[in-house]
């Protein structure tokens, strides 16, 4: 997977670029999207909470890496969306948390794997979908990736700035 | 929704959490041979392509191989540390490089990924594809570091617009 900092700053350049369509995806919601981004990474619990701690309470071996998946950020994303107060901002929560996750996955896809596959039949669980080749575009510590990630919110960031700023000819006095 | 129903539902897609995890560990998503079961049938995975991710534990550059040592752990019980893990079986292996192709540069203690097929009663890897992902522990402070940067702008950001109460998340009234 890529490291967290490309995750946040990737979410929060694809909910900028939707919220020019999108009305409601104001910026705290984008707040969510990336908070969003970082559940897939939940399966990291694993280091506080080994796997094999859990399989010895229950005698069924376990893994976080379920989590990972489509069906585990669709139920985390329900328990975070569970976590605001009002109805109301509850379902843009799930939307929010759900996109940010979704989009985690999406770029975590294109990673460099020995047997040339991506881990799409892993990340779709429980859609039966197969494993096409990877690009394989990186792998997790290659510094290029996050400054991609930051040069790509710092052009969307400028041009969400100008769009807020500008004052269409036609309204000018 | 009330705030029981809000209890029950979020017990409800705790258990389902669980739940997937033990149905999602339980399928074969990528045909290779686990590390456990390399580790307990070597005879049986014996011809097998494999796909692992392991350390490195020694490098002969001249005869172009590795050592790698898959390991099965179990928990041991709670310590000062907190959980304690303990090795309860352990396999080593010789993965053969000469035919392999390998991107990235392999040290002592780099973190890879070895794609190939087991052969002598599976303890030899002849590698075809070996990918370095972590070459050396800079590579993992990097990882580690930069994610820990990550998650502290997403919390800033939210927390720019949303304040915790004892009812749940609720938006700042200056957002």
């Amino acid at each position: 997977m890529a490291e967290w900092f490309s995750h946040v700053l990737f979410a929060y350049a694809i909910g900028t670029v939707l919220s020019w369509t999108v009305s409601w995806l104001t910026p705290r919601w984008i707040a969510v999207m990336m908070i969003g981004a970082l559940l897939p990474d939940i399966n990291r619990l694993d280091l506080v909470l080994p796997a094999e701690l859990i399989t010895s309470l229950v005698g069924v071996e376990y893994a976080w890496t379920g989590l990972h998946t489509l069906a585990g950020v669709v139920l985390l994303s329900g328990i975070g969306a569970l976590l605001f107060a009002q109805p109301t901002t509850q379902q843009r929560a799930f939307i929010a948390l759900l996109g940010g996750a979704v989009s985690h996955m999406i770029i975590d896809l294109p990673q460099r794997y020995a047997d040339g596959h991506m881990l799409l039949s892993t990340y779709a669980f429980p859609l039966p979908l197969a494993r096409p080749p990877t690009p394989g575009w990186y792998v997790t510590p290659d510094r290029w990736v996050a400054a991609l990630a930051l040069l790509t919110a710092l052009v969307v960031f400028s041009l969400n700035h100008y769009f807020q700023h500008q004052t269409p000819l036609l309204e000018k006095p | 929704m009330d705030s029981v129903r809000r209890i029950a539902l979020l017990g409800v897609l705790i258990g389902l959490v669980f739940g997937v995890n033990f149905l999602y560990v339980g399928l074969d998503f990528r045909s290779y041979p686990s590390t456990d079961e390399i580790i307990g049938d070597q005879r049986a995975v014996n011809g097998h392509e494999v796909f692992v991710f392991e350390e490195v534990e020694l490098i002969d550059h001249d005869r172009q191989r590795i050592t790698i040592v898959l390991e099965d752990e179990y928990f041991a019980g709670l310590g000062l540390g907190g959980v304690e893990l303990e090795t309860r079986d352990q396999h080593e292996l010789t993965v053969f490089l000469a035919n392999a192709s390998v991107i990235g540069t392999i040290e002592d203690g780099s973190y890879l990924q070895i794609h190939g097929t087991l052969r002598d009663d599976s303890t030899v890897i002849d590698a075809q594809s070996v990918i370095v992902e972590h070459q050396h522990k800079g590579d993992w402070v990097y990882s580690y570091g930069i994610s820990l940067i990550g998650a502290f702008i997403a919390l800033l950001f939210f927390f720019r617009h949303w304040k915790i109460t004892r009812t749940g998340f609720v938006l700042r009234r200056d957002a």
